[in-house]
């Protein structure tokens, strides 16, 4: 219980975020925003091609000028609602760092919103979460704009580690 | 004389008679006497007294994703609220939208709600003590 206390703390402590520019997107009605300098790349929808015995949000692969990279679905990942691809669907390509290694990954988004700057006192810290099954490690801090909130991601906290292993082996089975 | 921390009060939301209530009234009343909590069930009471002066802490119980949509559309008088939040444990979605309140803490109605004694005595402490 004394976790509650400490992360209450953190949360109550406003200014550990930093200016800078992101890339926003929707899912759903919300907006959620990535660290510009993590998305490699936009791509519009294209075919992916599924990889057996990977977890379900890993949608498959792409080829991306020659280069297979793995490609999952954030709403899945976030147990959304599944909708169907729209022309307004998008890939971001994006670095994801892990602790062995780099790795390019595609993230569908429901549409691509705009690059923001955020200044720091934009930036509000997550809120701490008590008993829940829900966390908010993936949540880098919520930038509080006069169009609304919007819920700027960790994209490399986005995925578990037993998920980054699956986005791993996605890679490799499509490289050997 | 009484400052403005001596006449913070929670405001706590929770529709329905139910075991959540009781259990988080009961979690309210040992931090905060009884005189210092207001309680609201339906949203035109809450959202009243919100448009009183007064320090307040909210306590809101979130059942489902209508209500939580309620909240959401009078969040202009939620703003520079500490608020703690208790969300159905139902995923991340109801989550992602709920941080359009900006909730200091997030709990789920599955618990004891020790953590949430706990937390509100620390949000309590902490405007006491050069805090918001």
């Amino acid at each position: 219980m004394k976790g509650a206390v400490a992360t209450i703390d953190a949360a109550l402590a406003s200014d550990t975020m930093a200016t800078g520019k992101y890339l926003t997107f929707f899912l759903g009605d919300e907006e959620y925003g990535i660290g510009i300098t993590r998305v490699k790349e936009i791509i519009g929808k294209m075919p992916i091609t599924p990889v057996p015995r990977t977890p379900l949000f890993i949608k498959g692969v792409i080829n991306l000028r020659g280069k297979v990279i793995p490609v999952i679905d954030l709403r899945s990942r976030f147990d959304m609602e599944e909708v169907g691809y729209t022309d307004r669907t998008c890939i971001l390509v994006v670095e994801i760092d892990t602790a062995s290694l780099s790795i390019l990954t595609g993230i569908v988004v429901d549409s691509v919103s705009e690059v923001l700057s955020i200044k720091k006192s934009e930036i509000e810290p997550p809120p701490a979460f008590g008993e829940t099954r829900l966390n908010s490690d993936y949540i880098l801090g919520l930038a509080k704009l006069e169009d609304g909130v919007k819920i700027l991601l960790n994209v490399d906290q986005v995925l578990a580690g037993q998920e980054i292993t699956g986005i791993e082996q996605a890679a490799k089975m499509t490289t050997d | 004389m009484q400052t403005e921390t001596d006449l913070l009060r929670v405001v706590l939301y929770c529709r329905g008679n139910t075991e959540t209530e009781h259990k988080l009234l009961e979690t309210v009343r040992n931090v905060v006497p009884g005189d210092r909590i207001s309680h609201y069930q339906d949203m035109a009471g809450i959202s009243q007294t919100l448009a009183t002066p007064g320090s307040k802490i909210l306590v809101i119980v979130i059942q489902d994703s209508g209500e939580l949509d309620a909240f959401v559309r009078i969040r202009e008088q939620l703003q520079d609220r500490a608020i703690i939040l208790i969300l159905p444990d139902d995923g991340p979605e109801i989550m992602h939208r709920s941080l359009a309140l900006y909730p200091k803490y997030i709990s789920n109605s599955r618990t004891q709600f020790t953590d949430v004694g706990l937390v509100l005595e620390k949000i309590i402490q902490h405007r006491k003590y050069g805090g918001e």
